[in-house]
């Protein structure tokens, strides 16, 4: 009897009319950063047209390398401008539909407790012994971070206290937790997060320039256009900066 | 998004790939079950002891999209890269080891005895294989699935390198937690958790009640 039980459970589980949520309208890949403003973005977009939004959020590099063996995304918003151009050479995303939408700042942030910073050269203070920061191979955050140790010559003597995460939001978790003394993250999410921080001077790294593209091949062009435009226009615009990224 | 959803995907592939490792497992295990072979065996206990994204690597090489195998899955309305059959697959290729491993011991158990008898009787393979083996080993049988149901449920590598993190479609309950901590989401990070220790525990105890008690 109990057997006969599971076995009908099983097959209403199986049953294709109980796939585990409805199909979702629009499916979009988004950069980790940008999931504090983007699901604000995304929820005044849904009220507003009643299309559905849903987003797989990820190291930016990870992404893209999903998108070229054909990940059925509609729409990509990466937090550097390289991944996009890449894209595009292998045809992977609809001609024309490159966009800039924002442009990142990078911070330091300390746990609590921990003796905070006013530049980056203290992140040499002994008393920070683990400094979290993005892969810079996959997330653009990772490498302006990257970038920032070596223009200040101190890439050798802080490398054996790095601590490397797979998105520069995994970054500023370990240090939310205190599983990190310090790290590098992005100042959109950087806000929220109640720590001390200490913005670093743009100079010291190039332009994170986000970049975003509508996916070739997706199912729902259309609506992943519309949803380009909303992110860019005046009250996505509005959004973005409040979350202290510059505006392209 | 609740914490249903990644719930019923979880046990939607779980089941599932455990019925493709124990459709591949079974005949496998009976083979090796009287006469053993290091070399084969050991090449079938691999995904044991490889990291889950060797696994996912590896699976991406023979079904992914720009391969002849992908493309012919994906001609028929077989899509397995970011979709949820391909998280079946890794699920399946992950506990594979696991149901391959108790069932060819429980199958090892069975009295051969009784089989010689069946045979003396005149029974076909096939039958003595339904009317004796199956049923003698079926508690260890039930075990070898519950594991590889428990495994499934757990596989984080290889599922997120062949069906990705994609919400309601391929976001499992392992993705879906570091997708929580991820996100600061502390909240649905510990209910997820909770949930998922709940079941892989059930699991575990359901494995160990149905072993024959000579085993437990």
């Amino acid at each position: 009897m109990i057997s006969r039980k599971i076995a009908a459970a099983a097959l209403v589980l199986l049953a294709p009319g109980a796939r585990a949520a409805k199909t979702p309208s629009l499916t979009v890949a988004a950069a980790a950063n940008v999931r504090p403003a983007l699901e604000e973005l995304r929820a005044a977009f849904e009220a507003r047209t009643g299309t559905r939004v849903v987003v797989s959020y990820g190291a930016s590099g990870i992404l893209a390398r999903q998108i070229e063996e054909g990940a059925p995304f509609d729409l990509f918003l990466s937090a550097d401008a390289g991944f996009v151009a890449a894209l595009e050479s292998k045809g992977r995303i609809v001609p024309g539909s490159r966009a800039p939408y924002a442009v990142g700042a990078l911070v330091v942030v300390t746990a609590r407790g921990r003796p905070g910073i006013s530049s980056v050269r203290d992140l040499a203070n002994p008393a920070l012994r683990r400094i979290a920061l993005a892969n810079a191979r996959t997330a653009p955050y990772g490498r302006a971070a990257m970038g920032v140790l070596e223009n200040l010559g101190l890439s050798e003597t802080l490398r054996p206290r790095l601590v490397f995460a797979e998105t520069v939001r995994d970054a500023l978790r370990y240090v939310e937790t205190g599983d990190a003394d310090a790290g590098f993250a992005a100042e959109s999410e950087a806000r929220g997060s109640g720590l001390s921080k200490y913005t670093i001077p743009s100079n010291l790294y190039p332009p994170i320039r986000q970049e975003l593209a509508i996916v070739a091949g997706g199912a729902h062009a259309a609506d992943a256009a519309a949803f380009s435009n909303f992110l860019r226009a005046a009250a996505g615009r509005e959004v973005w900066a409040r979350y202290g990224y510059r505006l392209p | 998004m609740s914490v249903w959803t990644p719930l019923l995907l979880t046990f939607r592939i779980a089941l599932c790939s455990t019925a493709l490792a124990a459709v591949v497992g079974l005949p496998l295990a009976h083979r090796f079950a009287r006469r053993g072979n290091p070399f084969a065996e050991s090449a079938l206990l691999l995904p044991l002891v490889l990291p889950p994204t060797t696994l996912g690597w590896y699976l991406l090489l023979l079904l992914g999209r720009s391969t002849a195998l992908g493309r012919f899955l994906e001609r028929h309305g077989i899509p397995l890269v970011f979709d949820w059959k391909g998280a079946v697959v890794a699920a399946a290729c992950v506990s594979f080891p696991l149901f391959f491993v108790t069932a060819r011991t429980a199958l090892a158990a069975v009295d051969p005895r009784w089989e010689d008898a069946a045979r003396l009787l005149g029974a076909s393979d096939a039958k003595v294989f339904a009317r004796v083996t199956l049923p003698t080993a079926s508690r260890g049988l039930a075990s070898a699935a519950i594991l590889a149901f428990a495994r499934s449920v757990g596989d984080f590598g290889a599922t997120l390198l062949v069906a990705g993190n994609i919400p309601g479609r391929t976001q499992t309950l392992s993705i879906a937690i570091y997708d929580a901590f991820s996100a600061g989401d502390d909240r649905r990070a510990a209910a997820l958790v909770a949930v998922t220790t709940v079941l892989a525990y059930a699991a575990l105890l359901a494995a160990h009640r149905s072993l024959p008690r000579r085993w437990q």
